[in-house]
């Protein structure tokens, strides 16, 4: 006899499958836009509600995972765009690495600390365009899909992204 | 000497000028040695990028397993409810987290999962798109960007506007002396 | 048209990197613009040159410069009448389109003609890759009334409207000439050349979409049309209404009436509005909004368009006061246009407030800048 799975619970499984295949890409992707743990988990849970009930979309998974990361990058614009340029960064007590001293460990966040604030002075879609480009290496077309808007534009968000950064990064050094 | 602009400099140092653009500042890079610098400098800021994506330093895996949970009553509760008020999210998420999400369910599905839905993206520049005459010519923009045709210098331009979406400008080409229209449209 | 390869011709030959800088930003040149021809295009490309074009930073923004000098040549054995270039822009984020018409020709089988392009494009900063500019050959008319092309901006119905037009008023001036000779034709260019100096202008701005969602400005009042009549027109409009609020108008919409015994498939309103102290003015002109309108003899069809209009005169607003409004140009299914016939537009005392036709202005001028005998010759050509 053989096994018939309920509809059901077959989507139920495919639902599961796709967030633990993509949840922790998309929470790095969030994290970094909003720079702290809290509000990284909370929009990371939104995005992945509003895709899946979209449901139709996860047949094609590649598509779906895609389209998610663009779900995910709008979600966070919005949000930072809500609260203003203003984010906050938390140093978590976290346990220690293992291959890392606790002085180490104080460092790296030092310095992670201080490159989250001067993704303060960006705009959202700034931000999101350097995070994508800079930091995801991702092409400046495939940012511009993400983002929904043209090459160009995508173009003139970096331009003003890297300029206003490393003037903020000059500024910290003197 | 002109300089490029610190946009393009910026552009450059990420290799995001097209080859035409590229080969130009390379040209100028070639003999100008503060173009390089400030091309160095945004190389060196670039460097430090990376870090920005190193994942905070978390349990990850008991984080993971909070969020599938939470995005399973998620779904179950029903369809997302947009607030403004993200302390009240926030006391859902955080804090104890896992408790109040794993050990409350019936208390979470009687008040309702608040999550907030970011409002559908608008247009802030309410005018929308715009045909119009300018100084000599016509216009149809959008925003900060536009596309002009000009008249050309021609003296005596007669306008005249469609109002499905698109302005004309009608003269006689003062060098072909033939009769040109030039109309914008609105993108239908 | 049958499907061919396009041929692509990059406008590179006469560029030099030196005449085309101006400013710190080059235009980046091998693939500034691109114009796009068919392999059985009625007209080939001869040259092209960019002239002064340059790109000049403005701020954030960057202005591109294109002046651009195309000479064309009628490869066909037929006498050309008019060609429309549509120009489009994919570097910039607007929702807009351009394009060049010339009407008005009379290009023989092999003779060459010159076009001018002068655009310019405020875009972000960064120029890079892809054609800046696409030119694309939309429609040539030829004398037959035959059409070649894609006709993606209703080339075809606005070349055979001119082509009627420009028609229309040489075979005017050519009576005049034969009636009351020379001197009776230059007194009919001076009273042309004295309309166009005096007729009055709006300025019209355009929005194509409400500033204000739906809720409606205090003072703003609905106005009916009141509407000219041709004997010969062969839709006639009913009623129309518009919502005026000071020099703002919008919502225009008008009820029509095919009186005619074919099918008509596009119509188009000319509405005036008059200012409070009763000058009359051109406002714009209304299409009919469905492009697939299909209105048999005797029934009746709706004009309408959600724009908005805002009139100023030399940079003061001008309110509206009424609001007047006549069938301007007609499409028969079968391809064939009707326009206004001259005595119907003199009758009506129109031709002071409308603009000449392509056609008129295009002798005026030529009488203007070489005198009567020039005009003389021209008219005998036709």
């Amino acid at each position: 006899m053989s096994e018939v799975t309920e509809p059901g619970l077959e989507l139920l499984e495919r639902q599961n499958r796709f967030v633990s295949e993509n949840i922790r890409r998309i929470f790095a992707q969030i994290y970094r836009m909003v720079g702290n743990v809290a509000d990284a988990q909370d929009l990371t849970q939104e995005a992945f509600i509003k895709a899946i009930q979209r449901q139709d979309q996860l047949k094609d998974e590649q598509k779906a995972a895609h389209w998610l990361s663009r779900i995910a990058t709008n979600t966070a614009i919005d949000f930072v765009r809500r609260n203003g340029r203003a984010t906050f960064v938390e140093i978590e007590d976290a346990p220690e690495g293992h291959f890392e001293t606790p002085e180490q460990i104080l460092l790296r966040s030092e310095q992670r600390s201080y490159l989250q604030e001067g993704l303060r002075v960006l705009s959202a879609r700034e931000r999101a365009a350097l995070l994508l480009r800079d930091v995801e290496g991702l092409p400046a077309e495939e940012v511009a899909k993400r983002m929904g808007c043209s090459k160009a534009t995508v173009r003139s968000h970096i331009a003003n992204a890297r300029t206003k950064f490393r003037r903020y990064i000059e500024k910290r050094k003197r | 000497m002109k300089h490029p602009s610190q946009a393009t400099l910026a552009l450059h140092a990420g290799g995001d000028l097209g080859p035409f653009a590229r080969w130009r500042i390379d040209r100028h890079l070639a003999d100008c040695d503060q173009c390089r610098e400030e091309v160095a400098a945004f190389g060196d800021v670039r460097e430090t990028m990376p870090e920005l994506g190193e994942m905070p330093e978390v349990a990850w895996s008991r984080l993971a397993a909070e969020m599938q949970a939470n995005i399973r009553l998620g779904l179950e509760a029903g369809e997302c409810v947009r607030t403004g008020e993200a302390p009240l999210r926030r006391s859902l998420f955080t804090g104890v987290r896992a408790a109040v999400a794993l050990a409350s369910v019936a208390a979470l599905l009687v008040t309702g999962l608040m999550i907030e839905r970011p409002m559908p993206r608008t247009n802030l520049r309410n005018e929308g798109i715009v045909v119009q005459t300018i100084p000599n010519g016509i216009q149809v923009r959008e925003g900060g960007q536009a596309l002009q045709l000009m008249n050309a210098g021609a003296q005596h331009v007669t306008y005249s506007v469609g109002a499905q979406g698109s302005m004309r400008a009608r003269f006689v080409d003062q060098e072909t002396g033939n009769v040109t229209f030039n109309t914008v449209y609105v993108e239908e | 048209m049958s499907r061919n390869s396009v041929r692509r011709f990059s406008i590179l030959g006469c560029l030099s990197v030196a005449c085309l800088l101006a400013q710190d930003l080059p235009l980046d040149s091998p693939n500034a613009v691109k114009f796009n021809l068919k392999a059985d295009s009625p007209v080939a490309l001869l040259s092209a040159s960019m002239g002064e074009s340059r790109a000049t930073p403005r701020g954030a923004a960057l202005v591109l410069d294109l002046h651009m000098a195309l000479s064309l040549r009628n490869t066909t054995p037929n006498r050309i009448r008019g060609v429309v270039l549509r120009v489009v822009s994919q570097e910039v984020a607007v929702g807009g389109k351009a394009s060049v018409s010339v009407p008005s020709l009379n290009v023989g089988p092999g003779e060459a003609f010159p076009i001018r392009i002068d655009l310019q494009l405020m875009r972000p900063t960064q120029v890079a890759g892809g054609p800046l500019v696409e030119v694309d050959l939309d429609g040539v008319l030829f004398q037959d009334f035959s059409f070649y092309g894609p006709d993606r901006l209703n080339s075809q119905r606005a070349l055979t409207a001119w082509e009627m037009e420009a028609q229309r008023d040489r075979e005017h001036f050519k009576h005049v000439l034969a009636q009351l000779g020379p001197e009776g034709l230059r007194q009919e260019m001076l009273g042309s050349l004295a309309r166009q100096a005096e007729r009055p202008q709006l300025d019209v701005r355009l929005v194509r979409r409400r500033a204000v969602s739906g809720v409606a400005v205090s003072s703003e009042h609905t106005a009916q049309f009141a509407f000219l009549k041709f004997p010969d027109s062969p839709v006639e409009p009913l009623e129309g209404w518009a919502e005026l609020a000071g020099n703002e108008a919008h919502a225009p919409r008008i009820e029509v009436r095919n009186n005619s015994a074919k099918t008509v498939k596009y119509v188009e309103v000319a509405w005036l509005v008059s200012d409070q102290k009763g000058q009359q003015y051109v406002a714009a002109s209304l299409p009919a909004s469905n492009p697939g309108l299909y209105l048999p003899p005797g029934k009746t069809a709706r004009v309408l368009q959600d724009s908005e209009l805002h009139f100023t005169r030399n940079g003061e607003p001008v309110n509206i006061r009424q609001m007047a409004g006549f069938v301007s140009q007609v499409e028969f299914a079968d391809g064939k246009v009707w326009v206004p016939n001259r005595q119907s537009l003199e009758s009506a005392a129109l031709l002071r407030v409308l603009a000449p036709s392509a056609e008129e202005q295009r002798l005026a001028d030529l009488y203007r800048k070489k005198g009567l005998q020039p005009l003389v010759d021209e008219l005998k050509k036709f």
